[in-house]
């Protein structure tokens, strides 16, 4: 397959060290040194994100704060302002709605444009726009901002291309410079390529982007097993194969805990405020779930996880609680919990309530409605199960990674 | 460190000094201004600078009260 001769027309617009570039920008006084903002500032909590010069040093997302300490030992670790990020999120947003209506925010610090329909935009010189996005990202949300932006003909090399040059880069890949760039980039460089896919492509004979690029289709068929060759063929040769927006399907909460906990009655009101959490945004998006998974793993590295599917579609905080309760029972968890996780499935939009032979559904919908309604006049759980409130330390508001469902929501909730 | 204290906040477009603990505080520089809603209320959070510190103001929409949440000198 040719490289796609047609002009470039998507734009990947990733912000650089995301949240500890934010803090920077709140508090001048920590830019320039190393910052990490962390799950939790103890020692053992896991850094969420590490400023450019924390990277410079080595400090990376995922390692604890006792590691990065150990790196450097003035790191600045700071906790997580999920606010301070969403608004960051929704400036930016706004600002690259000035450019096109086709863009899709692909994480907190990512966003997707697609300049097709502006020829304008796009024969002008895509790279000037990608400038002049820049400089209004600095003089219009903050000067210590910087971004990484990718241009290409389709998605996936847009991506490609954003994070060759980090921070502040600006890249193209076209059919004029492919070649050059893969020849520079490794297999693991790539977007969905780690030592696994690698693996399967060395086994095959591939050893290089070049290689990559250069199999033919059945090759890469028999090293994936399924069409997916077909989309990476696709993928590197410039064509889009990624411009699918998946709907949601499933509502979910977590948690990570920090105190060693494996006692059913010390997990219970954790699962409880989870459920509660889950629940109220299921309802608040007009969603019932006749469904519910329940995920344990634990800190000696093992998991456990199990779903069920319930009688009908519910809505009520209680009933999936109860739901959920059963399966931990199920799981019985004997050694400290590292992470807790509840979702529902099955996500149906019906207005009319499926009557029970032995219990007010009336009763029942109009309570939840009332403790709705307490809620988003008084702020979350204002009212809630007895049950709940044992867990409200342990469950805060978190931003999920790589999370764009949960955009949607608070974009909504911040008109 | 967290302060948690109400405080005076002179304000045109942005706020331009700090009435805390009975001392004027200069704003030199307001970083992030970003809001967020608890409930029906509405809450503006500036991130603001001195010559020395860096403070976290609150702004409560609907009492238009403010507070000190936070300060922080970047050591």
């Amino acid at each position: 397959m040719e490289f796609n001769s047609s002009p470039s027309t998507i734009m990947h617009i990733d912000l650089n060290s995301c949240f500890a570039t934010i803090e920077q920008q709140a508090n001048p006084f920590l830019r320039g040194k190393p910052v990490a903002v962390a799950a939790f500032t103890s020692p053992g909590g896991c850094i969420l994100a590490a400023s450019i010069e924390a990277k410079r040093l080595g400090i990376k997302t995922g390692m604890s704060v006792r590691d990065g300490q150990a790196i450097y030992s003035k790191l600045v670790v700071l906790p997580s302002d999920p606010w301070k990020y969403r608004n960051v999120h929704l400036k930016l947003r706004k600002l690259v709605s000035d450019y096109t209506n086709d863009f899709s925010p692909k994480s907190i610090d990512e966003f997707v444009l697609n300049m097709k329909d502006y020829p304008k935009l796009v024969s002008g010189n895509m790279k000037q726009v990608a400038g002049e996005i820049k400089q209004r990202i600095k003089s219009e949300i903050g000067e210590w901002l910087t971004v990484s932006i990718g241009i290409a003909p389709n998605r996936y090399l847009a991506k490609i291309a954003a994070g060759l040059r980090k921070p502040d880069g600006l890249d193209e890949i076209n059919k004029s410079n492919f070649l050059d760039i893969y020849s520079k980039l490794k297999l693991t460089d790539l977007t969905g390529i780690k030592e696994a896919n690698a693996a399967r492509l060395n086994g095959m004979g591939i050893y290089s982007v070049l290689n990559f690029y250069r199999a033919p289709v059945w090759r890469l068929r028999a090293a994936f097993h399924s069409i997916t060759g077909l989309y990476w063929h696709s993928r590197l040769s410039g064509y889009e194969v990624d411009n699918i927006e998946f709907g949601r399907r499933s509502y979910g909460n977590s948690v990570a805990l920090g105190k060693n906990l494996s006692k059913i009655e010390d997990l219970a009101p954790i699962l409880a405020r989870l459920t509660e959490k889950m629940c109220g945004r299921l309802r608040g998006a007009g969603y019932r779930a006749s469904g519910i998974h329940l995920m344990i793993a634990y800190k000696n590295g093992s998991w456990w996880h199990k779903g069920r599917h319930l009688a009908q579609p519910y809505f009520d905080s209680r009933d999936f609680y109860k739901a959920a309760f059963k399966l931990m029972i199920e799981a019985n968890p004997i050694s400290p919990v590292l992470n807790l996780a509840v979702s529902c499935f099955g996500l149906t939009k019906s207005e009319t309530l499926q009557l029970d032979l032995f219990r007010n559904e009336t009763t029942r919908s109009s309570l939840v409605k009332a403790g709705d309604s307490i809620n988003e006049r008084w702020g979350d759980f204002t009212v809630g199960s007895a049950r709940s409130f044992g867990g409200a330390k342990m469950v805060m508001d978190r931003i999920a990674f790589g999370g764009v469902k949960e955009l949607e929501e608070f974009t909504l909730n911040t008109g | 460190m967290k302060i948690d204290e109400r405080i005076t906040v002179g304000m045109s477009d942005s706020p331009k000094w700090v009435k805390w603990k009975d001392r004027i505080h200069k704003i030199e520089k307001v970083g992030l201004h970003h809001s967020f809603r608890e409930g029906r209320v509405l809450y503006h959070i500036f991130s603001v600078s001195t010559k020395t510190l860096c403070m976290k103001l609150r702004l409560d929409t609907e009492t238009l009260n403010w507070k000190l949440l936070e300060i922080s000198d970047g050591i």
